[in-house]
């Protein structure tokens, strides 16, 4: 275990089955996640950034145990939490916190803001003992009004639901923080609020941030590290300003180019081809909608180092001009 | 399509709303104007209410709404039965929810042919209504009524097929054949997206309003709904109102854009003119606050605070609240909308100017 990485996944895999015919008869098998391994830095944001469909927010809910993974480990602070169970697993992911995309389907309408900010730390230590203190100095680090408490839900806006999803996230004072699309249902100065709410207390308490995304602007905001995960497999990965400046891989350079610019035209044109398709391919899964492909990549790429802390599964990663 | 000084309220429980404050607006032939602003600036209502689709409790004020020449909209009248698809056409954010999950793709295609047709034959489409809607008093058709109105009389005969698939490939569809023999459900966000473009192709409006049609696709569907928004502009000489709360979204298609901010417009000029010399705070504001890839920021600053409520907004400037360049004058005194240099703008920084 290396001390600077606060969460390590290794050959993480997680399979889905769609039943369909008559009484489930025939299986049809997804690999939402195939053999993924990255380790989250401590104190620093890993974004992962990918399509609907990319398995990333199947990645983040193995991280944390909510999902169970079919093999591979997650070991955090050393211990792996694939092999416990019930309290075990439980008292050893204490540490680990999760925000949703969407604050209006992650927060019970029944409970007032003190209920839900309550209802993490209930039998611990801190409940008996200075509750008041650790709510009221969540609620103005997260910049919500004390008066809230006494607040539902419904009472408040998009933006500052997400602030109670997170002040929530932050009761049982975490270390990790998984952040599943946490503005993507947010307006776009809201969004920014959010962001810079994450970096300062990022600065302020140390956490460690898994964030998984689908805009590479939002990631460069964010990130100190980027992973660019494509059907369920990373393609590339490395600092989030390289992979911004100079991409790899033909996918992250046609993600990058559909992030919309301001006024400026188009950076990049639209380097994909015209099909979409789901269906699961064999050899590098990107082949069908790659302008590159050749006959090679129906042959596995492996995930390759190409510069220093920089990883590519492509067969061309150094001979293409992206 | 013209929209003149249209103001919309809305009554609720808790008493009368203004959602739209004297807005006009002109779409022209061939032209997309983008309209951008948050939730609960009132674009979303403006969009409904170009397609004759207020709900019951809302009530026009002031204003009109034109079509080619022709009052569709105002308070006394709402004449949207023969131009709705084909006049005017909508978009949705969400396509799941705009298509009819219980019918197959090629069907709903079809049924757009089938009425623009018909309405070029002037044969009636729709029995149900004739004549002039209060919204007041209009009554509901039952389900039945509904269904047999119009699902009935369309049959997909080789000629309708074939234009179909026709419209299923402009819009980027690699197998329409196989495409119109599925339920919605089968198809992705973006494939969905699609099908409900080329509806709208097939009804061939005249003016298309797109309310926020890529909120609900991913960055890289999301770049090819908008090229195809953009490209069918200009084909098919189409007027296009793109409603997002994304600047940046806007920036990428529309040739003109309109800022909106609690029901009122705050800036409007031409795209380039709005990205590249901001007048309003607002406007300002909303474009610091989108983190790009091409610009090294350290810090962005966001716009402080949120959106008022609308049933109560602040007087003076409705932005006073939140504006970093507010002043006294602001929080008592309306602004009056002036224009500089072909940039419509309601701020005070600017009448004072405008006066000395």
């Amino acid at each position: 275990m290396n001390d600077d990485f606060l969460v390590e996944i290794k050959d993480l895999t997680k399979c889905y089955s769609s039943k369909s015919g008559l009484l489930g008869s025939s299986r049809a098998k997804l690999v939402a996640v195939d053999k993924v391994s990255i380790s989250f830095a401590k104190a620093k944001t890993t974004a992962i950034v990918g399509e609907s469909g990319s398995g990333k927010t199947t990645l983040g809910e193995c991280t944390l145990m909510l999902t169970k993974p079919d093999s591979g480990s997650v070991l955090y602070k050393g211990v792996d939490l694939v092999r416990l169970r019930g309290k075990e697993l439980n008292s050893a992911r204490k540490g680990m916190q999760i925000v949703f995309q969407d604050p209006f389907s992650s927060l019970s309408p029944r409970m007032n803001i003190r209920d839900i900010l309550t209802e993490p730390v209930i039998g611990q230590e801190m409940y008996r003992n200075g509750l008041y203190e650790m709510i009221s100095d969540v609620l103005s680090s997260v910049g919500l009004p004390l008066d809230s408490l006494n607040r539902y839900p419904h009472q408040f806006s998009g933006g500052q639901r997400q602030r109670i999803a997170i002040a929530r996230a932050l009761m049982s004072k975490p270390d990790f923080m998984v952040l599943d699309e946490p503005t993507s249902a947010l307006d776009v100065s809201i969004q920014l609020q959010i962001l810079n709410l994450f970096r300062d207390l990022q600065k302020k308490h140390g956490l460690t941030y898994l964030f998984i995304t689908h805009n590479l602007a939002v990631a460069k905001y964010v990130a100190h590290m980027t992973a660019v995960m494509f059907s369920g497999r990373i393609v590339e990965f490395g600092p989030t300003k390289d992979i911004v400046t100079s991409p790899k891989h033909p996918y992250t350079a046609a993600l990058l180019s559909s992030v919309p610019t301001l006024g400026r035209g188009r950076t990049l044109v639209l380097k994909e081809r015209e099909e979409e398709t789901t269906q699961v391919v064999s050899g590098c899964r990107y082949r069908l909608r790659c302008p590159f492909a050749t006959q090679r990549c129906t042959e596995e790429p492996s995930l390759v180092q190409s510069d220093h802390e920089r990883l590519v599964r492509c067969h061309y990663h150094d001979q293409i001009e992206l | 399509m013209e929209v003149d000084d249209l103001s919309v309220e809305y009554s609720t429980s808790t008493g009368i709303t203004q959602v739209l404050k004297n807005v006009s607006l002109t779409l022209e032939k061939g032209k997309i104007l983008g309209v951008v602003g948050e939730s609960g600036s009132g674009k979303s209502t403006l969009g409904l209410s170009m397609m004759g689709l207020l709900p019951n409790n809302a009530r026009i004020t002031t204003g009109e709404i034109w079509l080619r020449e022709k009052i569709v909209l105002n308070k006394d009248i709402a004449e949207f039965d023969s131009v709705r698809g084909t006049g005017v056409s909508m978009i949705f954010q969400e396509p799941l929810n705009s298509l009819n999950p219980v019918y197959k793709v090629g069907y709903q295609l079809a049924e757009a042919v089938w009425v623009r047709d018909a309405r070029k034959k002037g044969t009636p489409t729709n029995d149900l209504q004739v004549g002039p809607v209060d919204y007041s008093k209009a009554k509901r058709p039952s389900k039945a009524e509904m269904f047999s109105s119009l699902f009935s009389r369309v049959k997909i005969t080789e000629e309708i097929k074939r234009e179909i698939v026709g419209l299923l490939r402009a819009v980027r569809i690699s197998d329409p054949e196989g495409v119109i023999n599925k339920y919605p459900h089968e198809l992705s966000g973006g494939m969905r997206q699609r099908v409900m473009i080329a509806i709208s192709l097939a009804l061939r409006p005249d003016v298309l309003v797109a309310d926020e049609p890529t909120t609900a696709l991913d960055v890289t569907t999301q770049a090819k709904v908008l090229f195809l928004i953009k490209q069918l502009a200009k084909e098919y000489n189409t007027a296009v109102m793109l409603i997002s709360h994304d600047l940046s979204v806007v920036s990428e298609v529309a040739d003109d854009c309109q800022v909106m901010y609690l029901g009122e417009v705050v800036e409007r000029s031409s795209s380039s003119t709005m990205f590249n010399r901001p007048l309003h705070p607002y406007t300002t504001g909303l474009l610091g606050s989108i983190p790009r890839t091409y610009v090294d920021e350290e810090l962005l600053m966001p716009i402080p605070g949120s959106i008022p409520d609308p049933s109560n907004p602040p007087g003076g400037c409705r932005f006073h609240t939140r504006c970093p360049k507010a002043m006294d004058i602001c929080r008592t005194v309306e602004p009056k909308p002036v224009t500089i240099n072909e940039t419509f703008v309601t701020c005070h920084l600017y009448n004072e100017g405008f006066h000395n």
